[in-house]
């Protein structure tokens, strides 16, 4: 699954520098055969399970400064975006322009959040706004959430 | 309706979001590049 999202970062050919953060000698291998060898590798109190984002991509981000390296633009992939396409990637780069804030992905819901039920444990449902349901579909703006795949920011956090 | 966040949105396919599981991870990082916009404090 990560291979695909550092294929289509790579395809894309808008990166100058892609890192992979990896953990273990597999992910670094996998990346290394992908032509995106990281350049370090995480420390042994960010590389389980658990480590939460925040603090491995703060690692990261410290570590090339270490190095001297900065970066105008500096995005954030999430490994498991199974079905990104190189297209999504140069959508979000048109986007950003040159940049000033920071872009985040989101999708459209697939339906007006304002005909949202609960449904409780016994199969009862019950409307969230019954004032709502009744406005039409064509009459509603659309909402969207958080995609969770890509944020791009000007020179990081 | 909140004043606008400052921070952009483009939009992709909703099939191309991630899964929940990962979110709230991924929202704590992009509080990192986003400072109070957006999550608030």
């Amino acid at each position: 699954m990560m291979a695909h999202t550092i294929d289509t970062a790579v395809e894309s050919g808008l990166f100058a520098k892609i890192h992979v953060s990896a953990d273990d000698q597999m992910t670094f291998d996998l990346a290394t055969a992908l032509r995106v060898q990281p350049d370090f590798m995480r420390p042994h109190e960010l590389s389980d399970d658990h480590a939460p984002l925040p603090p491995v991509a703060q690692y990261v981000l410290e570590a090339y400064s270490r190095q001297g390296m900065s970066f105008d633009e500096v995005w954030l992939l999430m490994a498991c975006c199974r079905l990104l396409e190189v297209s999504d990637l140069k959508l979000a780069e048109a986007a950003f322009g040159d940049g000033g804030s920071v872009l985040i992905a989101v999708a459209e819901y697939p339906a007006p959040i304002e005909w949202a039920y609960e449904l409780d444990d016994c199969g009862n449902l019950t409307l969230i706004d019954p004032n709502s349901v009744a406005t039409r579909f064509q009459d509603i703006e659309p909402r969207y959430f958080d995609a969770g795949s890509i944020v791009v920011g000007p020179q990081g956090p | 309706m909140g004043d606008a966040s400052g921070v952009r949105g483009f939009v992709l396919s909703s099939h191309k979001a991630i899964d929940t599981d990962t979110m709230s991870d991924w929202v704590a990082v992009e509080r990192m590049f986003l400072g109070s916009k957006l999550y608030g404090e």
